[in-house]
């Protein structure tokens, strides 16, 4: 019996040793995903009973001029946001591969905003972003410019929140590349200088073909977040003024969360998770295409 | 002698009938005595001040209480599932009827105790209903019968710098809206707005309803529709965004009570409109500065065309419609909420609804006259609906914030409130 057993095992090795693992997978990611497809093809209103209407919600999402408004504030957000951490993480990488005097402490002081808590940035933002105590536009006076009402406009309100993004992770950004740089051999560079190549030709032909992967995870990794973003812009505006810095992840924890609409929130976020799914299939497909 | 004996008896039989039938019909603290009652409770100061008092209660009574406390997001999670699943363990609770009452009056998880109060063995012959604020014990009331009782009451008030005025050459505080737009012109100087007021959306609505009820509109029309489109309440929006726009600090729509409130402790607005519990901000020397601390003044809310209608938030007791000690519960309210505990309440710092704990020389020494009397005012004339008298309220709240920010950006009103009555109504069709 014992000796079955033991055979069974040894044979079915393969699949029962990561079987623990898909268990896991399936409860914790799964599962989750799959009530959220259930509960988006039900009207419910928490606290009612859910009622069965098919895809009643996702047809209402189509002809609700918020939801548009949140996927385009999603696109926008990320838009501004990802090319902006991805140039300045690079430059800050290239930075960092040099040698200067206190480079440790430098680099260890840049990774700060990417430790400290998410919230606690958030509300010192909005206390910065104060159009009339705040210290940017203490600033933006001392320099003789104009005041601004920053995440007060609602023209303003998405470029402004971008900037606590783009503060927050381009170190993250920073780090990858670091990473990648450091890997590059310097014989790459003596063989180059050697051939003639300028500081330029040596960076568009050999430092950015070596980090091209690493650079496209970090976009990728980048942009599902950004398209996720949820906690500075719910801590600093709210989605507001009014839905001016609304993205679709704000408004279906609204519509959730503070309207208790379960069943149309579970259908935005399957529209969100589709975007996210999408533009991180699209980004991953840079990084086979030949150069 | 023996017949007189026999007379004897019969008039002390007759006595003692009579002292017995009184007795039965005189208030007994301990009629319920050795039962047990579970009341749900906010977080709140209230319940930090009362759970110490308690022993006295069951010392009184003979009834044990469980005072069980959450804060607030659990606290009303927690009342909504017990009170929807008909718990007969739960007896009493805490309750803001300005938040939930559409809902629990609608779903009959309250209890009326009018009973009790025309009872008179029911009901402590002390309680003297009439020493509630109106507003607040109003907010109890649903039909003209009575739910439960209020703990406390709040309401805004304009805060106004006496220095500023007496520059501006003003010599009295608004006490009208066309005084408030006229003042806020003349005390508007270089960073210094004339007047400040939330505009920040959905959280602006709490105190954008006072203009509302002051120019004579309300939430919702006699048909449960929503009344925001009227011309009264577009009246009111237009008045408020003209009074933002040209007076007020830049941003508006960015404004909840942290920015407006420091707008004022940090000198930066000669006017601002919101909670009257905010004094404490302002007599704070680690909040405010110093001109601001020994010049601020305080009114009740300047009338509208409509007269002075401020909004009373209000918190109070109610007994579980399923409670199987309803009598107990009720004991435990009245004397939670008792002119002596009340008075007590008021002075832990607790703004109680009891018009007598307002009128204690002891609290005399603690408040600001003027702040006094602009409470007093509100509370007794203060309409509970802070909120739409609805169940949905926070989408309804999002919808008239739209409209809000709409207007404080310079969007003609009509359209915008048009456009917050018709998301409104299809948000109440569809609950």
């Amino acid at each position: 019996m014992a000796e079955r057993a033991a055979r069974f095992f040894d044979r079915n090795a393969q699949w029962l040793f990561p079987l623990p693992a898909v268990v896991a997978i399936v409860i914790l990611i799964l599962g989750p995903v799959l009530a959220n497809v259930y509960i988006s093809l039900h009207d419910w209103f928490i606290g009612g009973t859910p009622k069965f209407i098919g895809l009643g919600n996702f047809g209402r999402a189509l002809s609700d001029l918020r939801f548009w408004n949140g996927l385009k504030n999603t696109f926008y957000f990320t838009g501004i946001a990802v090319p902006a951490e991805m140039v300045l993480g690079l430059g800050v990488a290239v930075l960092f591969n040099r040698d200067f005097r206190g480079k440790a402490l430098v680099r260890t002081v840049s990774l700060l905003p990417m430790v400290a808590t998410p919230v606690a940035i958030a509300l010192i933002w909005a206390l910065m972003f104060n159009p009339s105590l705040g210290v940017l536009n203490y600033f933006l006076e001392a320099l003789g410019l104009h005041r601004s009402l920053w995440v007060a406009n609602s023209q303003l309100a998405i470029p402004a929140l971008t900037i606590v993004d783009i503060w927050e992770w381009t170190p993250m950004v920073a780090l990858i590349l670091l990473a990648a740089l450091q890997g590059v051999p310097s014989e790459h560079y003596e063989a180059a200088l050697i051939d003639g190549a300028g500081p330029w030709q040596a960076f568009r032909f050999i430092t950015l073909p070596s980090i091209r992967s690493a650079a496209v995870v970090a976009l990728i990794l980048r942009a599902i977040d950004a398209l996720k973003t949820f906690d500075i812009i719910y801590v600093i505006t709210q989605g507001g003024p009014g839905t001016a810095s609304e993205t679709l992840n704000v408004f279906a924890f609204k519509t959730g969360f503070e309207f208790f609409r379960a069943g149309y929130a579970a259908s935005l976020l399957i529209f969100l998770l589709v975007a996210v799914l999408g533009v991180s299939i699209l980004l991953n497909s840079l990084r086979r295409s030949p150069a | 002698m023996r017949r007189r004996l026999i007379g004897f008896l019969l008039l002390a039989g007759l006595l003692f009938g009579a002292l017995s039938m009184a007795s039965a019909q005189q208030f007994d603290w301990q009629k319920y005595s050795g039962t047990k009652i579970r009341f749900l409770m906010d977080q709140h100061p209230f319940t930090d001040f009362i759970k110490p008092l308690v022993p006295e209660f069951e010392k009184l009574t003979g009834i044990q209480v469980t005072l069980e406390a959450y804060p607030e997001n659990q606290f009303r999670q927690r009342r909504l599932l017990e009170a929807s699943s008909g718990a007969d363990t739960l007896d009493g609770y805490m309750i803001m009827p300005g938040q939930v009452g559409a809902q629990y009056l609608g779903a009959g998880w309250v209890r009326y105790v009018d009973d009790f109060i025309a009872d008179p063995t029911m009901t402590d012959p002390n309680l003297d209903l009439s020493d509630f604020f109106g507003g607040a014990l109003n907010t109890f009331k649903n039909d003209g019968k009575i739910y439960g009782l209020p703990l406390q009451n709040e309401t805004s008030l304009l805060f106004y710098r006496k220095d500023l005025f007496q520059q501006a050459g003003i010599g009295r505080a608004p006490t009208t809206m066309a005084e408030l737009l006229a003042d806020a012109a003349l005390l508007k100087k270089g960073n210094v707005a004339g007047f400040a007021m939330r505009g920040g959306g959905a959280n602006a609505t709490s105190q954008i309803v006072n203009f509302l009820m002051s120019f004579g509109g309300d939430w919702l029309n006699a048909d449960g529709t929503s009344a925001l489109d009227s011309y009264q309440s577009q009246q009111a929006l237009a008045f408020y965004a003209d009074l933002l726009r040209n007076y007020g600090p830049p941003g508006p729509t960015n404004m909840s009570w942290p920015e407006v409130t420091s707008l004022f402790a940090q000198g930066r607005a000669a006017m601002i409109f919101d909670g009257n519990v905010f004094r404490s901000i302002m007599e704070d020397p680690s909040q405010a500065i110093d001109v601001v601390r020994n010049n601020v003044g305080y009114a009740p809310l300047p009338a509208g065309p409509a007269g002075m209608k401020p909004v009373v938030l209000v918190w109070g007791l109610a007994v579980n419609h399923a409670s199987k000690n309803p009598g107990a519960a009720w004991y435990f309210i009245q004397w939670a909420l008792s002119k002596t505990n009340q008075e007590k309440a008021l002075l832990a710092g607790v703004p109680a609804a009891r018009t007598s704990a307002w009128n204690t020389p002891e609290f005399a020494q603690t408040a600001p006259a003027d702040w006094t009397k602009a409470c007093q005012e509100s509370f007794a004339v203060g309409n509970p609906n802070w909120n739409p008298p609805v169940v949905p309220v926070p989408e309804v709240r999002d919808a008239y914030g739209q409209a809000i920010v709409a207007a404080l950006e310079g969007k003609p009103v009509a359209p915008a409130l048009q456009q917050a009555a018709k998301t409104i109504n299809q948000v109440l069709a569809n609950q």
